[in-house]
């Protein structure tokens, strides 16, 4: 079997396990709350008695044994049924379809974004360090690495949006405007700017001071030397030797981060009203709506899964070591 | 014969201002005339490589400055001229291989690349680079050169990237290559073939070869002329032969007496009883293994078998990949065991727990090569040769006592103890490696090529200390090296392993002298410096 092929499959037998792993402890961590779902709605109601309650729990299959509410709720997620938000009144699928793409767009734009800036100025600090732009990255990356993001958010509102009046402040697109085609590209593109940078910068902050340490590792090494006494011009050394072995360790820990931005973005969401799942969480925290909050720990921990799996592929392209020693 | 390419004028090159001295290099003059190699030996500190970087301009720009001095070659002076010309010589005119094979070429570019990138950055047309590096390859004896080409440098072994090293300096057919050490990190037989390659396109090409090393062995086999340095300067130069043989110089001759030859007279037959007995060891290196294959097997240790009785060293000889060490790390259980007995006083403590393994460490202890890695930086060496004791519940006053009687008998001061490893030089640091083992008073003490990172002349010492501890405390020693001439000097029996067997055993001077086996013979016959007449033949020619 070819080797790549093999370790997808792999990867994906053990993502299985997981992901029922991760079902199983969101099912329980919701059942540890006190009050179940029918205590949630008669409160809702306003007020009901026993037999009310009674009557609401075997309607919706609550007074059966746990295990058999489990296996009926994973025997839904298997065909595709998340279950039915009774706050919002629609399937809770249907609810995260509809902004699972905006905060995708939103968390890889940020991360694009935290990504491609990190290297640059990582790199650019490595090769000149000990000099003035090596200090002002490596004071700016601090700022970034420091400062708590709503606040980020909050500024960069007051300051593009409300006094500079060169962003729009919340939201994806201008409600009402109706663009279409290129003109509503550029209307959305407008509208991520900011919570993509906001979202992106920390990480940002993280990939430049990870990158200028690794790369002044890479810079000792013997292979750079050899690389030097070839009579390579500096570009290509720094281009093809050290730069291309300092990312191994950044792309391991973007691996990582890029399932925790998915996280991060509940935060973001909020402060620029971006339709994302992590603004449908918070709202389903706040209303105790337990089906949408189960469906979206159920898609946020798959995601995190795929982006494991991604990362371990794309290693295997860059390191040639990673795909012989298995 | 006598047509100098490149030649070093009063080269002098500044140490930071911190440094124990003032120049890595100064005064130094040499020439390398054409067609020739020129060996630049010294112990580790002598400047010979600082010397070779100065002359490829690769000097670490903020720790070394050169202070003065010429570099000419080809009518130009090399330190005058701008990083840019430097550049166009270097990889085109001057090529340079290193000693660590392992870490000299990128982890994540295919060969054929990195052997090409020299071609490119000297403006070869690139339809043609694919063609030159197989023939390369080829060149530098590397099998199947056309899949070579296209395979990443872990696929290869030490030697085989040696010979990519050399294949990428060769690539524009240099007028001077720089070797720094090449076959230091290499096994003997690898060694061997490596000088040989090295010579063979030499004479080729008519190249001029600077070869550093701190081996006169290897000296021996391949140097037309030597340049002898200690401190940073030159102190003897000559025609190898005549260094060799009738050396002028007091350094000179004090290094070559330190080479470790082999020994004539045999060792006497242990009639004591054995401190430890090994039987049948097996161990087996298991990796890899998931939902979709299987796990990959290595038998490391294939039923070894042999005891080492009390007063007596047993060495154990071999090439990387042997086993030698795994049987050291076997014995100490810091590796789990496959199979097989390990009998301690007559008891089998191969599968030892807890107060059982406890008391077999106090009794059983190891030095290990490494004298940088193997002491605790942030623990006062004082504090690091106590601890095993005190482990043992030996009384502080006790420990303290035994430590300094330790420091001093192994030709350390008293007042030591309060100061951190990084104080010490390297021989320094394995003397109280050695101490650290003692402390426990260990009936048996496993040295894991415990010389071979020491300079020859602290080798020496080194070797002699551990002769002496030997005989004054009755220890049972098992001294693994790669080296079969430290072998022959501290060794009374040895066995000589192959891929986890034994496949030669026997009294040390019989082995080296007469070999039976096929294998042995190819040991000893790629030890550098074998036809050096002035050193005693380990063979009855």
């Amino acid at each position: 079997m070819n080797p790549t092929l093999r370790a997808i499959l792999s990867r994906a037998a053990k993502a299985v396990g997981v992901i029922l792993a991760i079902v199983l402890l969101n099912f329980m961590l919701i059942r540890l709350a006190p009050g179940d779902a029918a205590a949630v709605m008669a409160g809702q109601a306003g007020a009901a008695d026993e037999m009310f309650m009674e009557q609401l729990r075997a309607q919706f299959g609550l007074d059966r044994p746990l295990y058999v509410q489990f296996f009926t709720y994973l025997g839904g997620i298997l065909q595709g049924d998340l279950g039915f938000s009774y706050r919002q009144g629609t399937e809770v699928s249907v609810l995260i379809a509809e902004r699972l793409p905006a905060t995708l767009l939103l968390t890889v734009s940020a991360f694009g974004f935290a990504l491609f800036f990190g290297i640059i100025l990582g790199a650019i600090a490595a090769m000149n360090v000990g000099r003035a732009l090596d200090f002002v990255i490596s004071v700016l990356s601090l700022l970034f690495y420091a400062t708590p993001l709503f606040w980020f958010g909050l500024m960069s509102i007051l300051l593009f949006s409300v006094w500079l009046g060169w962003l729009p402040a919340t939201g994806m697109m201008t409600i009402g405007a109706g663009y279409t085609g290129w003109d509503h590209v550029v209307d959305v593109a407008r509208h991520l700017v900011l919570p993509a940078v906001t979202l992106g910068l920390f990480y940002m902050a993280v990939y430049t001071r990870m990158t200028r340490a690794s790369m002044l590792e890479v810079r000792d090494m013997d292979f750079v030397r050899t690389a030097r006494a070839k009579g390579l011009a500096r570009g290509v050394i720094v281009r093809r030797h050290i730069l291309r072995n300092a990312i191994l360790p950044i792309i391991t820990l973007a691996g990582i981060q890029a399932g925790q931005l998915v996280g991060g973005a509940v935060l973001t969401e909020t402060v620029f009203g971006w339709p994302g799942i992590g603004r449908l969480a918070f709202d389903a925290l706040v209303q105790r709506d337990y089906q949408v909050l189960l469906g979206v720990f159920l898609v946020t921990s798959v995601m995190v899964v795929v982006f494991n799996i991604i990362t371990d592929l794309v290693y295997r392209m860059v390191d040639p070591r990673i795909g012989a020693l298995e | 014969m006598t047509e100098p390419v490149l030649t070093v004028e009063n080269l002098t090159v500044r140490l930071p201002m911190d440094a124990d001295r003032k120049h890595a290099v100064s005064d130094v003059s040499m020439v390398l005339n054409k067609g020739e190699i020129l060996c630049v030996v010294g112990e580790s500190g002598s400047g010979k490589s600082v010397t070779a970087a100065a002359v490829m301009g690769l000097l670490p720009l903020e720790s070394l400055k050169v202070d003065g001095g010429h570099i000419h070659y080809g009518g130009q002076d090399l330190l005058t001229l701008s990083e840019t010309q430097m550049r166009r010589l270097r990889g085109k005119k001057i090529a340079m291989i290193f000693q660590e094979p392992m870490t000299s070429l990128n982890p994540v570019m295919r060969i054929g690349h990195q052997i090409a990138e020299v071609m490119e950055a000297h403006g070869q047309p690139r339809s043609e680079h694919r063609r030159r590096v197989v023939e390369l390859l080829s060149d530098v004896g590397l099998p199947e050169p056309d899949k070579m080409v296209d395979r990443y440098p872990f696929r290869l072994s030490g030697g085989q990237r040696q010979r990519v090293m050399i294949a990428m300096a060769l690539a524009l057919e240099p007028d001077i290559l720089i070797a720094d050490e090449p076959t230091t990190a290499l096994d003997v037989t690898t060694q061997a073939q490596i000088l040989r390659l090295i010579r063979d396109l030499q004479r080729e090409r008519g190249m001029a070869v600077m070869f550093i090393t701190h081996d006169f062995g290897v000296v021996a086999d391949i140097a037309d002329r030597v340049a002898v340095m200690r401190y940073g300067e030159v102190v003897e130069t000559g025609l190898a032969r005549d260094v060799l043989n009738a050396p002028q110089h007091r350094y000179t001759r004090k290094l070559i007496d330190a080479v470790p030859g082999f020994r004539d007279e045999a060792s006497a037959r242990s009639d004591e009883s054995p401190v430890l007995e090994v039987r049948n060891l097996r161990k087996i290196y298991r990796t890899g293994g998931g939902f979709f294959q299987p796990a990959s097997e290595l038998v490391a240790v294939d039923d070894v078998s042999f005891a080492i009785a009390r007063g007596e060293t047993l060495g154990l000889v071999g090439e990387s990949g042997s086993g030698k060490s795994t049987i050291g790390q076997c014995i100490m259980r810091i590796s789990s065991i496959d199979g097989g007995e390990l009998l301690f006083g007559g008891n089998d403590i191969a599968h030892a727990q807890g107060k059982e393994l406890k008391a077999y460490r106090s009794k059983a202890q190891m030095i290990f090569q490494d004298p940088f890695a193997s002491l605790n930086p942030r623990h006062r060496i004082g504090k690091s040769i106590m601890m095993g004791p005190l482990a043992n519940g030996v009384p502080r006053l006790e420990a303290r006592q035994r430590m300094e009687t330790l420091l001093e008998r192994v030709g350390l001061e008293r007042n030591s103890a309060d100061r951190f490893p990084h104080e010490f030089s390297g021989g320094q640091r394995q003397r109280i490696g050695i101490a650290r083992a003692l402390a426990v008073q260990p009936d048996l003490l496993v040295a894991d090529e415990a010389v071979s990172a020491l300079d020859v002349s602290v080798q020496a010492q080194v070797l002699e200390l551990l002769r002496d501890l030997r005989d004054e405390f009755r220890l049972a020693m098992l001294f693994i090296t790669h080296d079969l001439r430290v072998a022959s000097q501290v060794c009374d029996r040895v066995i000589v392993l192959h891929r986890g067997q034994i496949v030669e055993e026997g009294e040390v001077t019989r082995v080296f002298s007469a070999p039976e086996d096929a294998y042995t013979r190819s040991l000893l016959d790629a030890v550098p410096g074998r036809t050096w007449h002035n050193r005693p033949e380990p063979e009855s020619a």
